[in-house]
């Protein structure tokens, strides 16, 4: 019993000194360089004061909502911002959440909009990710916290049993995340700059092209703006159903909810007001919170097949997830009507504009 | 599944607690029989799911190369453990030799077959090519089994000593598998002589005789050598090897004493990490490596480098050949034969040829040199005692840039740009001749690494940091094990590549 209780004590020292040791180099170190992200982390933390208005998602804002014509039609609608696109192709919950914590430690003065896309929290990796620092870099301690609480089931009124049963899908997931923890905690692979050094390889810089030409943060596809025939064809038949079903809004689960939730309370902690989108997709559903995550909130929701049909027209997309750039400039006028009366809503709440507040 | 990677501590854990768990001695072999089985099939079986799926699918095609690699370790285990028996039981010494010869015939002829094959057929082909013969391909695909040197050996050497009455012939087949399968020497040695390891098989482990400390020291000193070190310096070495001709002579320096690095820390930090890994289940495997850069002549340098190897050569090999039992010539003609055949054992290429000859001839000069210079003057003695390290370093580095020459090619046209002879000549133009080449260098601050390297090297091969780390109590051993972990993971690369001596 005492050798037992030896060897934990050992077994605690050593993963004292082993965390301690990993914690004291990772603070030292900067934010591993990570194509895009980088680039617009870099950016705003030098100019962020310039900004007021900030867009956070996947390539559904990111390649759609072009800042520069954003602002352009606030002015006319009588809202003067200066927005910044910190979009990233397939950046998801809760990836989306270290980004905006990253930003938010530049403590932002002068944000007063945050354009949120509204996505489920989901457990698997993008296979193109795997094995790249893009799905290392985010894994600290409270997005496993939310992974892990995604996996168990947040349902405490469910049984232990039923609650271990529904994990044994995600438990590969769950246990790929944890490797990729491991591996951003203790700070694997971030001595490589001393074998390029050695080598005299000159180590990727940062990549301001991604900031676009504008250095707004936007950036095209760089995809044929046509769609491609199987696009069109899946995207035909989607489009067809969307029409006859019109996308449901789901309330989320309780975890995707409280992550949403985190998000949020740190925006309005710097003073500045979330805002929700959902992109013109053709989704059989789509993550639309519930009250419990706010009332105050401001959802725009461009989802319906019929009332943006514009945005839904073949010529403008590229496939059921993305518009092409003319439909980008579309959606993002849409967008900046929606967004302008969003604002003018706390004074006229009668305007019909595709808002949901909960 | 490499010691280094994170699955591998995973596996190594949950084996750890059941084997102590276990309470009988055939129970923890029989456990340690199938997790070494699980650990060799982690290398080629991919994902466990599409395997078992195109298993019960019966679709064999779709099954990744080396889904029968078992079947010829299993096989070979069979045919040791018929061959043991048969000579236990033979008293006439015709028919034990009868059954030696068996076994050697059929481990060999594995080996021959899966490594040696095409080797042979392309250089004969090459060879009557040369005569104005055209021949047909006669190449098959074959994919060599992991570990299969290293096993045969092993299983050979237990036949061996039982035709030489060293060894008594195992009864139980668990503990023959056991010794051949036994995870930790597996796919990369250090070759386990049967004598050295079975007679620990027939004893249960006690926990108590485990030193716990020694293990995890050692185990983190193989770590850091191989994934701090060896894959550190690779880009560099690779650098070299991919564009000799277009290195200065201090680049090309620094490529070769780099690649000395890589491949001592490459191989003796798997040797430690087998041996600790061995030794934390109650298990001693041989002693491979010694400080062998810093041997003061080459015979000695095999005494130091890859020792269950070369003493393999030396008593199965060697002293088979007659050893150095008859005249001067007939011993040199043995040892240009076991270090030839050495060589051979690498790898099916006439660069590892060329490698062991030049070992075999390094022998036999530092054999004669010994006979000339042994009523030399005092002075002349030590001015070669001085020189002597460096000397043998130097041309160990020679050597070594044969073991490492691969053929340049052209990623774009597939083309062999330069063979590995050419590129072997290239290197050794400007790193024995200081023959300029082209402009590319490394920075200066290789040569600072190289140098520190070196240093801390020296420090451990006078045992400067031998004790100390023993004297400390546990939980500043512990905590200080973490911080070295901790720095160790910093410098471990995202992506590492596989042993060197796995390709063996």
């Amino acid at each position: 019993m005492r050798r037992a209780a030896r060897a934990a004590f050992n077994g605690i020292t050593f993963a004292t000194g082993l965390i301690l040791a990993c914690w004291l180099i990772r603070s030292s170190l900067p934010v591993p360089k990570v194509p895009i992200v980088q680039a617009k982390l870099e950016h705003l933390a030098r100019r962020v004061d310039e900004y007021d208005t900030l867009i956070l998602g996947s390539s559904r804002v990111f390649h759609q909502i072009i800042p520069a014509r954003l602002d352009q039609r606030m002015a006319e609608h009588g809202l003067a911002t200066r927005s910044f696109n910190c979009g990233v192709d397939g950046m998801r919950p809760p990836e989306d959440a270290y980004v905006l914590d990253q930003i938010l430690r530049s403590q932002p003065r002068n944000l007063r909009w945050v354009i949120l896309e509204l996505e489920y929290l989901r457990m698997p990796l993008d296979a193109d990710k795997k094995g790249t620092i893009r799905a290392v870099y985010w894994h600290d301690w409270s997005r496993m916290v939310l992974l892990a609480r995604r996996a168990f089931g947040d349902d405490k009124k469910r049984k232990l049993k039923d609650r271990l049963r529904r994990l044994r899908e995600p438990l590969g997931d769950l246990a790929e995340h944890g490797a990729l923890f491991v591996q951003n905690m203790t700070n694997i692979g971030r001595a490589e700059v001393l074998t390029q050094f050695l080598t005299r390889k000159r180590a990727p810089g940062v990549n301001w092209h991604s900031l676009g030409d504008r250095k707004d943060g936007f950036i095209t596809t760089g995809r044929p703006e046509m769609m491609l025939e199987e696009n069109r064809l899946l995207f035909e038949r989607e489009r067809a159903q969307r029409l006859e079903a019109p996308a449901r809004s789901d309330a989320g689960d309780p975890v995707s909810r409280h992550a949403l939730r985190q998000m949020l309370e740190k925006i309005r902690s710097i003073g500045a007001r979330p805002i929700l989108v959902v992109p013109p997709t053709t989704s059989k559903k789509n993550f639309v919170p519930g009250p419990d995550v706010g009332t105050d909130l401001v959802v725009l929701d461009f989802s319906d097949v019929q009332r943006f049909s514009v945005l839904y027209e073949s010529r403008h997309r590229l496939d059921t997830d993305h518009v092409n750039m003319a439909g980008a400039e579309i959606f993002t006028d849409l967008f900046a009507e929606a967004f302008a009366a969003a604002v003018a809503r706390q004074s006229d709440p009668s305007l019909d504009l595709p808002i949901r507040t909960p | 599944m490499l010691f280094v990677e994170f699955r591998f501590f995973i596996f190594f854990l949950l084996l750890f607690g059941v084997h102590w768990a276990l309470r009988g001695n055939t129970a923890r072999k029989t456990w340690l029989l199938i997790c070494s089985h699980f650990f060799y099939a982690c290398f080629f079986w991919g994902d466990l799911g599409e395997f078992f799926g195109n298993v019960r699918a019966g679709a064999w095609d779709k099954l990744p190369v080396g889904w029968w690699f078992p079947a010829v370790l299993i096989g070979s285990t069979c045919m040791d453990y018929a061959v043991g028996l048969g000579i236990g039981r033979s008293e006439d010494q015709t028919r034990r030799r009868l059954w030696l010869i068996v076994s050697i015939i059929a481990n060999l002829g594995v080996l021959c077959f899966f490594k040696y094959y095409n080797f042979f057929v392309a250089s004969a082909g090459d060879f009557l090519c040369w005569f104005g013969m055209p021949t047909s391909d006669w190449t098959l695909q074959i994919f060599l089994p992991y570990g299969i040197s290293f096993y045969t050996f092993q299983s050979m050497s237990y036949s061996i000593d039982v035709y030489r009455r060293r060894l008594e012939p195992v009864r139980s087949f668990l503990d023959l598998a056991f010794f051949i399968a036994f995870f930790p020497q597996l796919v990369a040695g250090p070759i386990v002589r049967a004598m050295t390891f079975l007679p620990q098989v027939f004893v249960t482990r006690v926990w108590a005789n485990v030193d716990v400390r020694a293990c995890l020291t050692l185990f983190f000193i193989g770590f850091v050598k191989k994934a701090c070190v060896s894959e550190n310096v690779a880009p560099i070495v690779d650098e070299l090897f991919a564009n000799p001709g277009k290195y200065d002579v201090y680049g090309t320096w620094i490529g070769v004493l780099f690649y000395a690095v890589q491949i001592y820390c490459d191989f003796s930090g798997y040797t430690d990490m087998a041996i600790a890994t061995a030794r934390l289940l109650g298990y001693e495997l041989t002693v491979n490596f010694h400080y062998p850069y810093f041997a003061a002549n080459i015979t000695e340098f095999w005494k130091r480098w890859h020792i269950s190897l070369s003493t393999w050569l030396r008593d199965y090999l060697y002293i088979s050949l007659g050893g150095n039992r008859g005249s001067k010539l007939f011993t040199y003609r043995n040892l240009m034969l076991t270090m030839v055949l050495g060589g051979l054992w690498h790898g099916a290429s006439w660069n590892f040829v060329i490698w062991g000859a030049m070992h075999g001839i390094a022998l036999i000069v530092h054999r004669e040199y010994q006979r000339l210079t042994e009523h030399a003057a005092v002075w002349l003695k030590r001015i070669m005692a001085w020189i002597a390290v460096p000397l043998t370093f130097y041309w160990i580095c020679i050597t070594w840039v044969f073991f490492r020459a691969s053929p340049v090619i052209d990623e774009k046209t597939n083309v062999v740009e330069q063979t590995g002879f050419e590129v072997a000549r290239t290197i050794l133009d400007s790193f024995v001749f200081f023959d300029q080449q082209g402009k590319r260098t490394f920075t200066i601050w290789c040569l600072v690494l190289f140098v520190a390297l070196a240093f801390i090297h020296w420090l451990c091969s006078r045992q400067v940091f031998a004790t100390w780390w023993r004297r400390i109590p546990d939980w500043s051993y512990a905590a200080l094990l973490g911080v070295g972990v901790a720095i160790a993971l910093f410098f471990k690369p995202e992506k590492y590549s596989a042993f060197i001596y796995f390709q063996f």
